[in-house]
């Protein structure tokens, strides 16, 4: 399933949340399929520091000096557009999410650092 | 009765809150400088923070996006990174200055070496962040930060010419250093406009999970709140006034301002004075801290969050220790904290555009904020201050350089 | 050293020597704390030892320099009676002393 563009243009940099709610990252470009209706329709959103590529010279400038791997969540998982783009399940079965996951390691074993 | 309890809890922290690092250094300079000739400039500082933390409190309500949320949807990603690069490095400057302010109060009160005292400021911003439930924070510092209402005492002890006073509320410049007196306009407008603190009342907005009902209480604690602490900035402008202007006294030091309540009001008055410091800068300093992490981590869509624990946002959490550390690193290197201060007000003040008008455009969005979006009221204070801003962001260099910092 | 430059560290040695006199006298009637006062008149007497070598080292035209001259002795006099203070920071009596010295030297 694919969605069409100028909405999907409309979630361009906006906060993802997973099924739970979760922050699991930002729209940081989105995959555009075939032309239908006179414009391309929007096939994914693409998540991580690869995609920053197609977001102009700067964006250029952040991909080459950061690391990641770029994540594809199709538009087919998008559930609702409020505050942010909510997705439909739990952000580890997209693979997002990820970079929280290292961090977590360094942070737990601080004593009082939760559950 | 509960609700008018709230509101007053709310103003009396945001009152202890408001001062920090710069609102002293510049306020008790300009005092010294040009007695009470620039009143004016800190009413205008007061109307501009009240008018973009209630848009931007209410932008973060409404819409559910914080400021840094905000600034990467409408600035997109290459203007909305440079924002934040910006923005961040101004953050650091501000901590570093809070830190080293930190210590000299301590010096005062112990007399212990600096530089030591600088690990145990860091040191113990790091456990009470990691410590504190985030509501205890901003009441501990705000509540005890009240203790400065002794300038207040001490100025009018002192017996102001309250005419002289009055005057100084109308825009005039008596002076034949109109570089200094304009750099001095500057630096107050920019001292009560300090980022961070728009930052973090903006995610606090959202982490203390405010509705919109409680948007009325919030107006009434941001514009009562922020104008009684600017009541606090006339106290220190007054003293300075009274006490080092007819004395061509130049004040150079934390100490200085300490004496500033000493004179009047004698050993408790010192002591009140330092630990209000202590207290206002040292939550200063974690506001800026967290502000730092909000950012960072709104701008990238990571989880974020004080009410989090540390396992739940990670990269939230190291995002704050990381500037926590780094803003030690600045300060340890034995710059003078009270020259970095000057530093990072004015550079504050540069920087400031770029995040608020993506809040003023955001809070004109109908889209994202329903009925609650800009009416008429907001909107002249909003243009009025976004003027304000935009002039003031591109005099701050070149009045910096004219003015020597403020030196002539 | 100009004009300006001369009066600027003049004026900073007086700002430190007028500072200096009401901390003095904080000190003379038992209002202050001792590590505040110690810490302070510290903080004074460099700012006045900053002027006196600024001063003492500079090069001045011909008109100036007895000018420069008289300023420099007035902020070495200062840095002393700060130094002074500094050493003997809970004693009324000394800070009597150098509050009238450092009050002469503020004029």
């Amino acid at each position: 399933m694919s969605g069409p563009v100028d909405l999907a243009l409309g979630i361009l940099d906006h906060q993802l949340l997973d099924g739970e709610g979760r922050r699991c990252g930002n729209v940081d470009d989105l995959e555009l399929g075939d032309v239908r209706e006179g414009a391309p329709h929007v096939e994914a959103i693409l998540v991580g520091a690869p995609a920053w590529r197609g977001r102009g010279l700067i964006g250029r400038l952040a991909a080459a000096l950061a690391r990641g791997r770029t994540v594809r969540v199709p538009w087919s998982e998008v559930e609702k557009l409020d505050s942010g783009v909510r997705l439909k399940n739990p952000a580890r079965e997209y693979g997002l999410g990820g970079g929280d996951e290292r961090a977590r390691k360094l942070v737990a074993w601080i004593p009082g650092a939760g559950e | 009765m509960k609700k008018i309890f709230e509101i007053a809890l709310g103003i009396l922290a945001a009152i202890g809150g408001f001062v920090d690092i710069g609102d002293i250094v510049f306020n008790v300079a300009a005092g010294a400088m040009f007695q009470y000739q620039l009143l004016w400039a800190v009413v205008i500082g007061v109307g501009a923070i009240i008018t973009y933390s209630e848009m931007c409190g209410r932008v973060a309500v409404v819409s559910q996006r914080a400021a840094f949320d905000a600034v990467r949807e409408r600035l997109g990603f290459g203007i909305g990174l440079l924002a934040l690069v910006a923005g961040q490095l101004v953050n650091l400057l501000t901590l570093a200055a809070e830190i080293g302010g930190i210590a000299l109060a301590l010096q005062l009160l112990a007399g212990l070496p600096f530089r030591v005292l600088l690990v145990l400021a860091v040191v113990a911003l790091g456990v009470v962040i990691w410590v504190l439930p985030f509501e205890w924070i901003e009441r501990v510092f705000g509540y005890v930060g009240l203790t400065l209402l002794v300038f207040a005492v001490g100025a009018i002890k002192l017996h102001p010419d309250w005419g002289g006073v009055a005057s100084g509320f109308v825009p005039h410049a008596d002076t034949s250093d109109l570089a200094v007196y304009l750099f001095f306009v500057v630096g107050l407008i920019g001292a009560a406009t300090v980022p961070y603190e728009v930052y973090f009342y903006s995610s606090g907005a959202i982490e203390e999970r405010w509705t919109p009902k409680d948007l009325g209480t919030n107006k009434a604690n941001a514009i009562i709140g922020y104008s009684l602490g600017g009541l606090l900035s006339f106290a220190l402008m007054i003293t300075a006034a009274e006490l080092f202007y007819p004395r061509a006294i130049s004040p150079e030091t934390l100490g200085s301002v300490a004496l500033g309540a000493n004179v009047p009001l004698g050993e408790i008055g010192l002591l009140l004075a330092i630990i209000g410091i202590l207290f206002a800068v040292g939550g200063a300093a974690i506001d800026t801290a967290f502000s730092g992490a909000y950012n960072v981590a709104q701008f990238f869509g990571w989880e974020w969050g004080k009410y989090r624990t540390a396992v739940e946002a990670p990269r939230f959490t190291l995002a704050w220790m990381v500037m926590l550390v780094l803003g030690f690193l600045i300060i340890v290197t034995g710059v003078d904290p009270i020259q970095v201060t000057e530093y990072s007000v004015i550079f504050s003040v540069v920087a400031l555009p770029a995040t608020y008008i993506p809040i003023l455009l955001v809070a004109n969005d109908r889209a994202y904020m329903g009925a609650y979006g800009n009416g008429r009221v907001a909107n002249v204070f909003g243009i009025f201050y976004l003027v304000v801003i935009l002039v003031v962001a591109v005099a701050a260099i070149p009045l910096m350089i004219v003015s020597n910092m403020g030196q002539g | 050293m100009t004009a300006k430059s001369l009066q600027q560290q003049a004026d900073a040695a007086k700002s430190a020597a007028a500072e200096g006199a009401l901390l003095a006298d904080q000190v003379a009637r038992d209002r202050t704390t001792e590590p505040f006062a110690r810490i302070h008149s510290g903080e004074l007497a460099d700012q006045a030892k900053a002027a006196a070598q600024s001063l003492t080292k500079a090069r001045a035209p011909a008109t100036l320099e007895s000018k420069r001259r008289e300023a420099a002795a007035a902020a070495r006099s200062t840095f002393t009676a700060l130094e002074e203070l500094h050493r003997a920071p809970d004693d009324q009596t000394v800070a009597r002393r150098v509050e009238a010295r450092l009050k002469q030297l503020s004029q």
